[in-house]
């Protein structure tokens, strides 16, 4: 499994939005932590879900990324993240705000 | 009458008029109104002018127990809701989980929520919050409040409009004093100033105008020219105990003040239209409740919404119950009318006017309607040495009448 870059900014970003909105402690956010594994429930989860949607405007596909699906990262979310960037060719920095 | 007395220990609110009773305080006794214009934009629509109170408050920092999103309302109640508690000591261990209640009111509720997240759903993102029905349930408040203090004794929303938060206190009131629960945090909220819940209330022709240029003059209760009310939102939170259990953990002395009395009826008369009758009846009972004769109110704070119809059924029924003697106040000038937490904001007025000993006008009541045989009480503040009892008055939507009388 190719391992995410814990210094890349989409990472800091769910990061910020874990310790912030959600008060999940700093150290038990890694990229290969799973979603399952951060002491969210499931509706946590889907707002947290909903929460990386809002600031990165735009939407997840849930076949690619149902997060209570037993095994999905964090990393795994950067890359669904990521792939969502590069569809929006309209305005790809606008999800960095 | 009951012999068990329900002391008021706690006082905690989130409204137009600010968090603390000294901004509170400021703006009751001075008639200084936080109503402001507003503009609502809707596309399609023409702009649409209101007259509204609302609060500088930041709902996104109160954070639930869950950590779920929060509805606005109910974020103020928590926050009304944690500072009356902090006043009345009512920390883990000082009361028996299962002798613990919530009594709550709403009006909307989460009416504001379903407005937001519909919006959403029907706009470009198409997509609905799986935390929706949560935040938008009538009765999300009190289980936010029971969830953050571990309250297992009842816990119940009310929801009749503009009385929800004076019957949710009063039946609180009636729980202590049958000796179900020993203590209850009460109250209510109303956060609906957002542009669905806003156009809904323009649409019944009951908001005033924001005059051009005096726009904190909008709601001018029992005024010749009054021309409707201002939309508010806010939340109060008291703490009511048994005398018996405030006195035992402390409590008792850090407040003298009480609920005397309460009573509900419902007019049964017309879903808008208010009945005199069916208040006179309502104040009447809730005189008997208290045990004292109507001679013995030193002061009413009217429901006065500033609406024709609504000022003059009101009074009509005060000048039944008490005659021309009693001075009459309305709040709702100051802070807009908050619906289901307007019952609960108001007995906080009337609290703070028993502990001051002081009567607060009402606020842009130049010439009072030339039909109203009443001492009401505008321009200044009034010295009231030696008041001992208030009665608050809340008449609703759909007949539901709740009178509260507090005393010290």
């Amino acid at each position: 499994m190719p391992s995410y870059s814990s210094s890349s900014p989409v990472f800091n970003s769910i990061a910020t939005i874990l310790v912030k909105q959600f008060d999940v402690a700093r150290d038990t956010i890694a990229p290969g932590a799973a979603l399952s594994e951060l002491g969210l429930d499931s509706l946590s989860l889907m707002e947290f879900v909903f929460a990386v949607e809002d600031a990165f405007h735009l939407r997840l596909p849930e076949d690619r990324l149902d997060p209570r699906e037993a095994g999905i990262t964090l990393g795994h979310l950067c890359e669904a993240i990521e792939a969502q960037i590069d569809c929006k060719l309209d305005s790809p920095m606008a999800a960095q705000a | 009458m009951s012999s068990t007395r329900v002391q008021v220990t706690g006082i905690g609110f989130v409204t137009p008029l600010g968090c603390t009773s000294v901004s509170f305080d400021d703006a009751l006794f001075n008639g200084h109104s936080a109503v402001r214009a507003r503009t609502l934009g809707i596309e399609g629509l023409d702009p649409i002018e209101l007259a509204v109170a609302a609060c500088d408050f930041d709902a996104a920092a109160v954070r639930s127990s869950s950590r779920l999103p929060l509805d606005r309302g109910t974020a103020m109640a928590l926050a009304a809701a944690r500072d009356a508690a902090a006043q009345a000591g009512l920390g883990a261990g000082s009361v028996d989980p299962e002798r613990l209640g919530i009594f709550w009111g709403s009006g909307l509720a989460g009416a504001g929520s379903f407005d937001d997240t519909t919006r959403v759903l029907y706009g470009q993102q198409r997509r609905m919050r799986p935390t929706t029905v949560l935040t938008v349930m009538p009765n999300a408040a009190a289980a936010e409040l029971a969830l953050h203090f571990s309250a297992q004794g009842a816990v119940i929303a009310y929801a009749c409009a503009c009385a929800s938060s004076a019957v949710a206190i009063g039946e609180a009131m009636r729980a202590i004093r049958g000796g179900w629960i020993d203590a209850a945090i009460v109250g209510g909220h109303e956060a609906m100033l957002t542009p669905g819940v806003m156009a809904s209330w323009h649409a019944m022709r009951v908001t005033a105008p924001p005059p051009p240029g005096a726009p904190a003059s909008a709601c001018r209760p029992f005024s010749g020219d009054r021309a409707g009310f201002a939309l508010g939102e806010g939340a109060a939170a008291l703490v009511l105990e048994s005398a018996a259990h405030a006195k035992a953990r402390g409590a008792v002395s850090a407040s003298s003040l009480f609920l005397a009395g309460y009573a509900t009826n419902c007019d049964a008369t017309h879903i808008t239209s208010p009945d005199t009758a069916g208040q006179v009846r309502a104040m009447r009972a809730a005189l008997r409740d208290a045990g004292i004769e109507a001679a013995q109110i030193g002061h009413v704070n009217a429901h006065g919404t500033a609406t024709i119809a609504g000022d003059a059924a009101e009074a009509a029924s005060i000048r039944e119950v008490f005659g021309n003697a009693t001075p009459v106040s309305a709040t709702k000038a100051i802070h807009g009318h908050v619906l289901g937490g307007g019952g609960a904001i108001e007995l906080v007025a009337a609290l703070r006017t028993l502990a001051r000993g002081m009567l607060p006008p009402t606020a842009n009541l130049r010439v009072p309607d030339a039909a109203f045989d009443l001492d009401l009480v505008r321009g200044e503040a009034r010295e009231a040495r030696n008041l001992r009892h208030v009665l608050s008055n809340s008449f609703a939507f759909g007949g539901t009448n709740a009178v509260l009388i507090a005393g010290r």
